[in-house]
């Protein structure tokens, strides 16, 4: 057989040669030719059309009178060239097409993203609220970012420098999703959500090792409240006459005042716990309108589509949207199939202590898998196909037994297990919430200390065929653990 | 701007489309033949729609690999592979783990426990049936009282019943983590304690059951016969299997004298609560478990009866029966004043049981676990307990020693002088009452013995300590 293929490997270029150069690229108008080229000579053909392009949102602040301010520093820290990119144009749908018929499973449509697109929004305070803060130009600006909280170098001159004062100050004011005012948090709130729990969403800036907290608030009817303070009070709020259009790759919004990553707002995150839905990782489920689209349906990936969830070629990878059925935190979920494997990484987490858990659908065909947690194995196997009744996670219905009306004692006999019920914040048209749901469970990975703040990486693998649905992460700081509630 | 591409063969067509032809078919035939060969040398199987993977996380050199190339280990190896889920836990690289293994010829005298909680009790001998490739149990009388195995007197073949007795006696001989760092007790993933003394082949390891046994001048507990050091751990091969131990909680509480004062406590409830007691229940167990006890492993500090008594003495407790000028809870006429005391009573009692296994041993110990009591009410306490979540107790030792800090600060000890201490017991669940089965030799009523299985265990370690325990 060797010896056949080496003969045709001679051959093959020969042959080739003959068919190739034969093709021509002619572009034609009116009978006229345009263009003319050997099809060897070409890379690539690409049909470009203003519908596909989209302009920079930077064309829209540039022209704004009332951010002229920020603009400066946008344009002096050379932030503004990463709010260029529009699509990767290297993403062809038509490659991948095959992968909706072999996904398998027919539940609800599939869909292939037609586009991977990218998409920015930048939240920035107006030149009179700049000034009412002493930032009247450049150098002032400058000076404010190393007075509050971001001089962590002062030899960091550099306003290019991604760990310089300024540029993390405007950095932070930069996110790698193209928000409009309801995808901030609203859009999420989806039926599956209880009414009475306030929610909240968070969100990775460019700034890096950073986080922005968005919390709807119940009570007072309150939503897109930023960096909520930790006793109920100060909150940057997004100003009404915000620019929300579809023409370009993002989106800019004034706020009413100037938004830091400090101590405070650290120390705030760094005590409470920080659920994270799965699709809130993926930036580009939110780009190419996946996320809170509407749709009842599921989208399937070629691997590589999602930078930061990186797969095995045997995995298939479907998100399902939020249709009310699936008793999920916001109402979606991602779904790994075939003996998966594959690694994601999460929103950055401030430093500090945490109980890192996973939310997931136990079920029979889940597998049995290996996790990892920043490359280190967390535990033993886990059998995701063990049913939430089984004595070794041994759940209970709340309510279901006199002598622990509540489910308290069944929750303290779940977590020696290394299991928690799922939370009573969120539900389905068909069960009580996910607490009171036998198919919702939550799996605690470990105790882990970061020295410092950042991203971090679970990898799971399987160890045999299986379909696994992961719905949210969660990190619990340890001296929150004792008063953590029960949503 | 419109733009229209057209992609146009020169006028050389005919032979450009003949060449082309003539490229794909070399171009398939190339695939083809790859594709083949990668298929031979590939690790992926794919086989009825189902791709099944070598993971290069799994090893081949396991602690599960002595199991399986041996010949005298096959009812080990029956059990391990009766679920998928055994053999990938045990060839996972993600954890170290300590495999004890009894061979084929010494799975010949396993006390059966659910015949152990009926009018006859039994024995079964396991062995591997060559041509069913599967294990069978002979089933042989036994008598607790006086601990004689008798006759043979039949012989298991359902599957169902040898699984989960052989995968419970496996997960009481998988240990996660080393079994030689300095201790004495390691907690197998079945919950059942084990006692390590020696090393390698000098190891013998004891169940809760062959510590009882120990003080017998002619029984011998398991030990090594061959260590095997592999990619993930060792595998030690025993010469017996090890026996947890068959005595519940409850057993052990009601035939000690010297905890009787506690167990009074903690069985008067029966006499006056139609609900039964919040403490025992008959849950399927040889006699009576803890009923809050759920597959896990847990402490219980037993105070001395002088210290129960003191407490009495104190107010800190209402007993059931009056004593002296002490109106007990028995003889209360008002309701209200007297489920409030059957309520603090209860509450009382629970705060002795802890979770986690907690033994004198060599090593010093200084950490914080729960009781099975829930904080009700508001309030600061030592420990920061919240408001649903269970009041805490603090333990302490040197590694010959334990002392109890309570949430109220007050302390307590272990005593170790009248050896009450590291106690084993194992509070069993079986899939219904010992007493719905027939008996093991077939006598009596009920559905046959061999649709009995054991549902899951709870393992305890008791102490007896020199005070009561309070937590506010």
């Amino acid at each position: 057989m060797k010896t056949i293929i080496k003969i045709i490997l001679v051959f093959l270029p020969f042959v080739s040669s003959l068919a190739s150069t034969q093709d021509t690229i002619y572009v034609m108008r009116s009978g006229m030719v345009l263009y003319k080229k050997a099809i060897t000579d070409i890379d690539s053909i690409s049909f470009e059309n203003t519908s596909f392009n989209r302009q920079s949102v930077v064309n829209k602040i540039a022209k704004d009178p009332n951010f002229s301010i920020f603009y400066q520093g946008l344009v002096a820290t050379g932030l503004v060239d990463s709010l260029m990119v529009d699509r990767d144009k290297s993403y062809n749908w038509n490659q991948y097409k095959s992968l909706i018929a072999n996904q398998g499973g027919s539940d609800v449509q599939r869909e292939l993203p037609f586009l991977r697109r990218y998409g920015f929004t930048v939240l920035m305070e107006s030149d009179s609220t700049m000034r009412a803060n002493g930032i009247t130009d450049l150098e002032s600006m400058k000076a404010y970012a190393d007075a509050n909280v971001y001089n962590a170098d002062p030899s960091i001159i550099d306003v290019t420098n991604r760990q310089n004062s300024l540029n993390r100050f405007i950095a932070y004011h930069i996110i790698n999703k193209k928000l409009s005012i309801s995808k901030f948090i609203d859009a999420y709130d989806t039926n599956n959500m209880i009414k009475t729990v306030d929610m909240y969403e968070y969100i990775e800036s460019m700034c890096p090792n950073s986080l922005i907290e968005i919390k709807k608030e119940r009570s007072s009817g309150l939503t897109n409240l930023i960096n909520q303070s930790a006793d109920a009070g100060s909150a940057i709020h997004i100003i009404k006459n915000y620019n929300d259009n579809n023409i370009s790759n993002g989106y800019y919004y004034g706020i009413d005042k100037i938004m830091t990553y400090n101590s405070s707002i650290i120390e705030n995150l760094s005590g409470k716990r920080l659920r994270f839905d799965m699709a809130s990782l993926f930036p580009e489920l939110t780009n190419n309108n996946m996320r809170a689209s509407g749709k009842v349906q599921a989208w399937v990936f070629p691997n590589g589509y999602i930078k930061d969830l990186t797969c095995s070629q045997a995995t298939k990878v479907y998100y399902y949207n939020a249709n009310g059925d699936y008793c999920d935190y916001q109402g979606d979920d991602v779904f790994f199939a075939g003996v998966y494997d594959f690694t994601f990484t999460t929103l950055s987490v401030p430093a500090g202590a945490y109980e890192v858990r996973i939310g997931y659908g136990p079920n029979n065909g889940s597998g049995i898998a290996e996790v990892y947690f920043d490359d280190i194995p967390a535990g033993v196997p886990i059998d995701f196909r063990m049913s939430a009744t089984d004595p070794k996670i041994g759940y209970v219905t709340p309510g279901s037994q006199a002598d622990d009306p509540y489910g308290y004692e069944n929750d303290k006999a779940l977590r020696n297990h290394g299991y928690m019920k799922g939370p009573a914040s969120y539900t389905s048209r068909m069960t009580a919430n996910a607490r009171g749901n036998v198919n919702v469970s939550r799996k605690v990975l470990g105790t882990y200390m970061f020295m410092n703040a950042g991203n971090h990486r679970i990898t799971i693998k399987g160890l045999m065929d299986g379909t696994l649905m992961i719905d949210y992460i969660e990190f619990v700081p340890v001296s929150a653990l004792e008063s953590e509630d029960i949503n | 701007m419109k733009r229209i591409f057209i992609l146009k063969n020169t006028n050389m067509q005919a032979i450009n489309q003949l060449m082309k032809r003539v490229t794909y078919l070399l171009y398939f035939f190339i695939i083809v033949s790859v594709s083949a060969i990668n298929a031979q040398n590939s690790s992926v199987i794919s086989k009825s729609n189902k791709t099944v993977a070598s993971i290069d996380s799994l090893s081949s050199n396991s602690v599960y690999k002595p199991v399986l190339s041996s010949s005298n280990t096959k009812i080990m190896n029956w059990a391990i592979t009766t679920d998928p889920f055994y053999k990938l836990y045990l060839s996972s690289l993600t954890t170290y783990y300590s495999l004890f293994v009894p061979t084929d010829e010494y799975l010949d005298n396993y006390i059966d426990p659910i015949a152990y909680g009926q009018d006859k009790q039994g024995v079964l001998k396991f062995w591997y049936n060559s041509n069913t490739a599967t294990v069978n149990a002979t089933v042989y009388k036994y008598d607790k009282q006086i601990g004689i195995v008798g006759d043979s007197v039949g012989v298991i073949t359902n599957q169902t019943f040898l699984s989960t007795r052989l995968v419970d006696l496996l997960n009481s001989h998988i240990v996660v983590g080393d079994v030689q760092s300095g201790k004495s007790f390691y907690m197998t993933r079945g919950n059942v304690p084990l006692k390590i003394e020696g090393s390698g082949i000098f190891m013998t390891v004891k169940g809760g059951a062959d510590i009882e046994n120990a003080t017998t001048a002619t029984a011998t507990p398991p030990h090594v016969m061959n260590v095997y050091s592999q990619t993930n751990g060792k595998t030690y091969f025993l010469n017996k299997p090890i026996s947890p131990t068959l005595k519940s909680v409850y057993k052990v509480l009601s035939e000690t004298p010297e905890f009787s004062s506690f167990y009074s406590l903690l069985v008067g409830f029966d006499n006056i609560l139609i609900t039964g007691s919040p403490i025992f229940g008959n849950i399927y167990g040889i006699d009576y478990n803890v009923k809050f006890f759920k597959t896990y492993n847990y402490t219980v500090y037993v105070p001395t009866n002088a210290a129960i008594q003191q407490a009495i003495s104190n107010g800190i407790i209402i007993p059931w029966d009056s004593q002296g000028s002490i109106v007990g809870i028995y003889n209360m006429t008002d309701k209200t004043t007297r489920d409030a005391a059957i309520s603090k009573l209860e509450r009382f009692l629970r705060y002795h049981f802890q979770d986690n296994s907690v033994f004198v041993d060599n090593l010093s110990v200084d950490k914080v676990y729960q009781s099975a009591t829930i904080k009700n009410v508001d309030g600061a306490t030592g420990f920061g307990t919240s408001k649903n979540k269970f009041y805490k107790i603090r333990v302490s030792g040197n590694g010959s020693d334990l002392t109890l800090t309570t949430e109220t600060g007050k302390t307590a000890h272990v005593l170790t002088e009248n050896g009450l201490y590291n106690i084993l017991t194992r509070d069993y669940v079986f899939s219904n009452r010992p007493t719905s089965f027939k008996n093991i030799d077939g006598t009596g009523t009920g559905t046959d013995f061999s649709t009995s299985s054991i549902s899951t265990s709870s393992t305890a370690v008791i102490h007896q300590i020199d005070n009561v325990l309070t937590f506010e």
